[in-house]
């Protein structure tokens, strides 16, 4: 989870809720662990050993992840543990990608404002998938999440932790 | 009667005029107040202008001014830290006292005095001033340190032995036991049974009796309960044949863990203060000026031979005991005069008959002169030992080798000690300076190199490898030592970056002026922090807390540039720090009205 400013936002707020009552799921806030941006790595990839399932959870900021998540990107998926000769620690576990974007559906057209469908925005995400050996799945998307009703977002949120509990009973988790 | 009583206070305002007149004066000129007593009493004594003629009377009278002392001392103990005392107590003390003993009774013997009268001499000049050691101590401020424990400690084990000394006089006298050995042990039983008695019904009833006596709400009446409560215990003590200033210290170790503890020490402090300059009065009026005149050579020669044979002594005891060197001059000086039970012994020695009058008299001038020296002495240790001392520390070169070390920390306390570890841990190594030797013995211990020395002496700092360094780190907390190296470094090492810890604004401001590559002030970074800490505990989120504290920064250190370069003109001055506090809040007004709505883009 990465969201600088979690207070302010409705729709991951209301997500979070949802996933965080889940057996079986740590919730694990970036920017309320290290609002100094320091990332302790050995602990974070102690983290990523114990789970099968890893999710993205956070606001597509100019198509992008949030900067703590990109630093943790950097620092946590190095060379030696996510990829390299000896680098298979997350070899096997599937992957997630849930976010939320202020843009509507519709702008992700090649009329709308941001020109390209929004899975190509992902197209990184799915390259670090790859290089470490994770299994990419659909991503799940909540678009225009600034005009939705609550109801919508519930209802989104809902569909998360009901694929994330899938995964459970798939025997991943 | 009436006469009497007039011819007493006549006597105080003789006192008071002569302390009043004398112990400022001396202070002025930098010898301490001791010395001022002290002159004050042989000027208005018997033997100078014959203001006052009752030595004997105001020195009974005055030594209750050590016994307070002694109880104010107590009430800084408690029992847990008089027992780690228990080493230097008992080790150093039965080592002083003993080793004087013997080298004094050797010499009186060897010129011809007779056995007895030599053991005599050799117990009483073994014997240094309570009073005048702690006063010394308290002075300066150095009862905490080893040393200081060690002077202390000596002190108090002396003030047990005075009672074995007391004890064998008669025995000296005619060379026979005065009572027999039955007697003594019932009295030594009942003396035990009694203090025992006393420190269990002090431990329980002491503290209720305060309580009861406090919540009357009379500050007067608390007072004379403090006072009633030393002079008893005191009044107890001479009634066992135990030191009165023992007894006092008793009573104030018991009362050191209560609530009152500083309530008493405050009620008891002025009594104190104005007894012991009574004592000190009264032993300068014991400085027979006659016999002196008639003998200069004898009378110079023994005080000064004595005063260096006890300083050669006690540096030896302290050496055994492993006092830190630095400490070990200061330590050997300030117990190294003959102390006031000097008197009582040679007095009741005259009073046996074991030596003449004479004897007797030339004996009490001595040791009052080793009294008087005692401040003369500690003046010229801090004006000439002191710094030779430290000058001899520097050429010696395997204290302090020429170093070639990048980085320099000068002061080692808690805020250097960080840098220092950081630097450590990265395998950058530092010259670490530091002028507190406690901290220093404690730092070696863990591993660290740490040169004693006076940063802002440019000779130390030139051995210091300075030339060579890249990094003065100034973590010095005393704001005019800390500018001064600064100053120092900027004019001598042009080359060097320096970074300094700064106390307060105003410092800052000094700092600013020198222009150096790094000012931070010292708690500032870890009020921030706990700033953080503090929203967070409010349920603000983490990130959002560290971007107010950091705008909050910002703002501060703009705000610091701005007003140092107004702070000339005071208007202004005020006029911009109204100005900061406004913009401050509209900072963060902008930002809740901005960033915090719905539609800010981080509400996705």
């Amino acid at each position: 989870m990465a969201h600088p400013y979690l207070n302010r936002s409705v729709a991951n707020k209301i997500i979070c809720g949802h996933v965080k009552e889940l057996a079986h799921v740590t919730f694990h806030d970036l920017y309320e662990t290290y609002p100094y941006f320091s990332i302790d790595i050995k602990k974070e990839q102690e983290i990523l050993r114990k789970h099968d399932l890893i999710v993205f959870q956070h606001p597509f900021y100019w198509n992008n992840m949030p900067p703590l998540l990109k630093l943790w990107q950097d620092e946590v998926l190095e060379t030696g543990f996510a990829y390299g000769e000896n680098g298979k620690e997350l070899a096997g576990k599937e992957f997630l990608l849930s976010i939320t974007t202020g843009g509507s559906a519709d702008t992700y057209t090649p009329e709308g404002q941001n020109k390209f469908p929004v899975t190509d925005f992902m197209r990184s995400y799915e390259q670090m998938c790859s290089l470490c050996g994770m299994k990419w799945n659909p991503p799940h998307v909540l678009h225009s999440s600034r005009q939705n009703g609550h109801d919508e977002i519930y209802v989104h949120a809902n569909k998360l932790k009901d694929l994330m509990s899938t995964f459970a009973e798939r025997g991943h988790l | 009667m009436n006469g009497h009583g007039s011819n007493d206070f006549f006597n105080l305002i003789v006192f008071l005029v002569s302390a009043v007149i004398c112990v400022p004066l001396s202070k002025k000129f930098g010898l301490g107040s001791i010395l001022g007593y002290l002159i004050a009493g042989v000027i208005i004594g018997p033997h100078g202008i014959k203001l006052i003629s009752n030595v004997q009377e105001t020195m009974h009278l005055s030594e209750f001014g050590v016994v307070l002392f002694m109880f104010i001392i107590g009430l800084e103990l408690n029992p847990r830290k008089l027992w780690s005392l228990r080493i230097p107590i008992f080790g150093m003390g039965t080592a002083q006292v003993v080793l004087n003993t013997l080298v004094f009774t050797g010499i009186s013997y060897f010129i011809g005095m007779s056995l007895p009268a030599s053991i005599l001499i050799g117990m009483a000049f073994s014997l240094s001033s309570t009073a005048m050691g702690l006063q010394i101590l308290n002075e300066r401020n150095s009862t905490t340190t080893a040393a200081g424990n060690a002077n202390f400690s000596i002190l108090l084990f002396q003030d047990i032995a005075v009672i074995a000394m007391l004890s064998i006089l008669p025995l000296l006298a005619d060379g026979k036991a005065a009572a027999s050995t039955d007697v003594k042990i019932v009295n030594f039983v009942k003396t035990v049974v009694i203090i025992l008695s006393v420190l269990v019904a002090g431990r329980l009833l002491l503290r209720p009796l305060l309580r009861f006596i406090a919540s009357i709400h009379l500050r007067e009446i608390f007072t004379a309960f403090s006072l009633l409560l030393v002079m008893s215990m005191a009044f107890l003590m001479q009634y066992l044949d135990i030191s009165m200033a023992l007894g006092a210290f008793l009573g104030g170790v018991l009362l050191a863990d209560s609530e009152y503890r500083h309530a008493l020490e405050t009620d008891i402090e002025p009594f104190k203060g104005l007894l012991l300059g009574l004592f000190f009065i009264s032993v300068g009026m014991s400085v027979n000026l006659k016999i002196i005149f008639e003998s200069p050579l004898l009378i110079f020669g023994c005080v000064l031979g004595s005063f260096a044979l006890k300083t050669a002594i006690h540096f030896v005891v302290g050496y055994i005991f492993k006092l830190p060197k630095s400490q070990l001059t200061f330590f050997s000086l300030v117990i190294a005069q003959v102390g006031e039970f000097a008197f009582v012994i040679l007095g009741a020695a005259a009073g046996l008959n074991i030596f003449d009058t004479t004897t007797g008299e030339t004996l009490i001038t001595i040791v009052a002169l080793t009294l008087l020296a005692t401040p003369l002495v500690v003046f010229f240790y801090d004006r000439i030992i002191a710094r030779f001392f430290e000058k001899s520390r520097e050429v010696e070169p395997d204290i302090i080798e020429e170093q070639e070390n990048p980085v320099i920390i000068a002061g080692f306390g808690r805020y250097g000690q960080i840098i220092g570890r950081l630097l450590y841990a990265n395998k950058i190594t530092a010259t670490v300076l530091d002028h507190e030797p406690d901290q220093i013995e404690l730092l070696r211990r863990f591993g660290f190199k740490v040169y004693y020395g006076d940063a802002t002496r440019l000779d130390l700092l030139e051995s210091a490898g300075i030339r060579k360094a890249q990094v003065l780190v100034v973590a010095i907390d005393n704001v005019d030592d800390n500018l001064k190296l600064v100053r120092l470094a900027k004019e001598h090492f042009p080359h060097l970056k320096i970074y300094a810890r700064a106390r307060n604004i105003q410092h800052v401001y000094d700092l600013i002026d020198q222009d150096i590559d790094g000012i931070e002030r010292e708690t500032f970074e870890a009020s921030l922090k706990m700033g953080v800490d503090v929203l967070r505990g409010l349920g603000w989120s983490a990130y959002e807390s560290v971007k107010r504290a950091q705008m909050f920064r910002r703002h501060n250190l703009e705000v610091i540039k701005d007003m140092h370069s107004k702070r000339k003109n005071e208007k202004e001055f005020m006029a911009k720090a109204r100005q900061a506090r406004e913009d401050l809040e509209k900072m963060f007004e902008e930002e809740n009205q901005l960033r915090t709505q719905p539609g800010s883009g981080w509400d996705i």
